[in-house]
């Protein structure tokens, strides 16, 4: 059974194909377009996703999308209708797309890609969510939390997920939201929206939390587990709501700065106090999710589940002893999350071995010219790892490109972990985010400080932790000294795995510094032409496209 | 970024210049009414497009416009019930009873 999973219309649109559950291919469009959290119908993804499996739509037998519309709308328009008068302008806006585009999602799914509309499927968007989440997962059984994300009317819910089934248990509505009360915090300390949840993290570690009993009065989490917004004029506003609570409890809003704002204490302090009760929060739904299924196993979506902090938290002190986090976590992974649901949930397909693959995106087609050199995949790794302990920073492009929101190896930057500053530079990430590190699988706790919990997390970098040769990675931490941590397993990816064990062997330390192949504010590269662009546009010393290798003069 | 929209400005004027040589090649080999009739639809077109984007932008106006008097007027008495179940204090709900994915809501 051959099944195409779109997501649209939420940051992160995306189409992934799974056939008899094992996914073939899956992509966001932002790849294709090169615009950064493309939300635009994914054409071009969809596409892409048929020409990889080799067949055409009208071969498919279902195309599935991640959320169900009409609910949707009526939570829009509910929504938007509490917060009369306050709300006409956002509400015409709003309506407008609705009306215009999204309550005809069927219509255009049909007509773009040519396939019977009695072919195409919805699946609520939380279930799709936990599908991706548990479906990719190498648990038979466990627990499935999602927290956070844009879907009908839950903002939370709690599944139970054995074997091929996904037993919805129950959900926390609108307007009572992580996200919400996120983002009014967020919009009153001035943040911008461009700092995800691995950013606020690291901010978060430079300041204080002078703020948090006063943002804990707000969002009051309960003893079962489930949260609420407390202010009324939050529950009726879902934009401003917040703002003159906030205003009133933690002082005047501040404006958006223009330096980093690792600079200001308040906006360190307000990260600091937004990230604890959000921990906490997850906390809560964790500890609920293993009080009404019993599972030793947690697999976790949404917004919360890309902050490598909280995971980190949540790891040690929760109660759970294995954690899944997919690698696409949010909203474009539940493209993939909507085609495995209705292939296992629905028709009871078997799972496959192998569910938890990464390298679902196009491959490279390259020519190398006569500036590169050709160097194979036998002598890469000692050449490489050779320019890497000389302080190079080095930009790798092969195979398929990653199904996740930043490299793994196959679209990547890689730096010794003295060349942080280098790495930095290139990537132009600022000085208080934490940054990657790659080490083989096999000496991931050794040279990290890792819950046992946490160890599968380790596999797509979802987990910070710190290093035990605190020195040596102090330039690539974040302020309270943790880096996210990529366990890279030599079956998954024996390459960079290689390179790891010779970096080692000639440095002494097998940990890579591991950035993604981009410029800040673009999408990941795509292909050779989009590598080759990063190379031009930055300080990168050299750049290894399949086998030609690029070097500077 | 000035130097490469100038690389720019140069094969553009490249292209006009090539462009323009071929068209007075046809007219000089007795194709003149074609050369007349390609360049009247290019111009055209220019219009057409422009016609095009002009009554995109106003009938997304009119229909903001639109929207905006039907929220309040006929949503308005909506606004009540709405506001009453924002209220509501929720906590952990069942979840939805239909799964069918067949269905849209």
């Amino acid at each position: 059974m051959r099944t195409l999973g779109i997501s649209a219309y939420a940051r992160g649109a995306a189409a992934a194909l799974v056939e008899d559950g094992v996914p073939l291919a899956a992509a966001a469009e932002e790849r294709f377009s090169r615009r950064r959290g493309d939300d635009a119908f994914p054409l071009r993804a969809a596409r892409f996703c048929l020409a990889e499996a080799g067949v055409t739509a009208r071969e498919l037998e279902a195309v599935v999308f991640h959320e169900k519309p009409l609910r949707h709308f009526e939570h829009a328009l509910a929504s938007e209708l509490a917060a009369f008068p306050r709300s006409a302008g956002r509400f015409a806006d709003g309506a407008f797309r609705w009306l215009g585009e999204r309550l005809w999602v069927k219509a255009r799914i049909a007509s773009e890609l040519e396939v019977d509309p009695r072919k195409v499927l919805f699946v609520a968007h939380h279930d799709a969510q936990a599908a991706a989440a548990f479906f990719a997962s190498p648990f038979d059984e466990a627990a499935v939390v999602v927290a956070g994300g844009a879907g009908e009317w839950a903002s939370a819910s709690l599944a139970l997920g054995s074997g091929t089934s996904l037993e919805a248990l129950a959900e926390i509505h609108e307007p009572d939201s992580l996200d919400r009360f996120a983002a009014g915090v967020r919009r009153w300390a001035g943040l911008a929206t461009e700092l995800g949840p691995g950013g606020l993290a690291d901010l978060a570690a430079a300041g204080e939390p002078r703020f948090a009993e006063a943002l804990r009065e707000i969002l009051r989490v309960h003893g079962d587990g489930s949260f609420e917004l407390t202010p009324e004029r939050a529950r009726l506003d879902p934009v401003r709501g917040l703002d003159g609570e906030l205003a009133r409890r933690l002082g005047p809003a501040h404006r958006p700065g223009t330096g980093s704002p690792e600079a200001d204490a308040a906006r360190r302090d307000a990260a600091a106090s937004l990230h604890l009760v959000l921990e906490e929060a997850l906390l809560a739904l964790a500890r609920a999710a293993h009080a009404r299924t019993k599972s030793e196993r947690l697999c976790l979506n949404g917004s919360l589940a890309q902050d490598p902090s909280a995971l980190a938290r949540l790891a040690a002190e929760g109660p759970f002893r294995s954690l899944f986090v997919p690698a696409a976590a949010g909203e474009a992974g539940a493209a993939l999350g909507a085609a495995l649901f209705v292939q296992h949930a629905v028709h009871g397909i078997p799972r496959a071995r192998d569910a938890e693959q990464v390298f679902l995106g196009e491959g490279i087609l390259h020519d190398a010219s006569a500036a590169a050199r050709l160097v194979g995949d036998g002598e890469a790794p000692a050449e490489l790892a050779r320019k890497l302990d000389a302080g190079m920073v080095l930009g790798l492009a092969r195979g398929r490109f990653e199904w996740a929101d930043r490299g793994l190896g196959h679209r990547s930057l890689l730096a010794a972990p003295g060349a942080a500053g280098a790495l930095r530079k290139v990537s132009r990430a600022e000085g208080f985010r934490s940054l990657v590190c790659s080490v083989p699988a096999e000496r991931a706790a050794e040279l990290f400080e890792l819950p046992a919990a946490g160890e599968g997390l380790a596999r797509f970098a979802r987990i910070a932790a710190r290093p035990r040769e605190r020195e040596l990675f102090a330039h690539a931490a974040n302020a309270a000294g943790a880096l996210r941590v990529h366990a890279v397993e030599r079956s998954a990816d024996p390459l960079l795995h290689r390179l790891l064990v010779e970096f080692g062997e000639q440095s002494g330390t097998p940990a890579l510094l591991h950035g993604s192949l981009r410029l800040r504010g673009e999408p990941l590269a795509r292909g050779a032409s989009d590598a080759l662009g990063v190379f031009e546009r930055s300080e990168l010393g050299a750049l290894r496209i399949e086998d030609a290798l690029y070097e500077r003069a | 970024t000035r130097a490469l929209f100038e690389d720019i400005l140069r094969d553009e004027k490249y292209h006009v210049a090539y462009t323009g040589t071929i068209l007075e090649r046809w007219r000089r080999q007795g194709r003149g009414g074609e050369v007349r009739a390609a360049l009247a639809q290019a111009r055209g077109s220019r219009w057409l497009d422009g016609w095009k984007r002009f009554g995109a932008r106003a009938g997304a106006r009119l229909s903001r416009g639109i929207l905006r008097v039907l929220y309040f007027t006929l949503l308005a008495p909506a606004a009540i019930p709405a506001r009453k179940l924002a209220r509501e204090r929720g906590g952990w709900r069942p979840p939805p009873a239909g799964r069918d994915p067949r269905a849209q809501g």
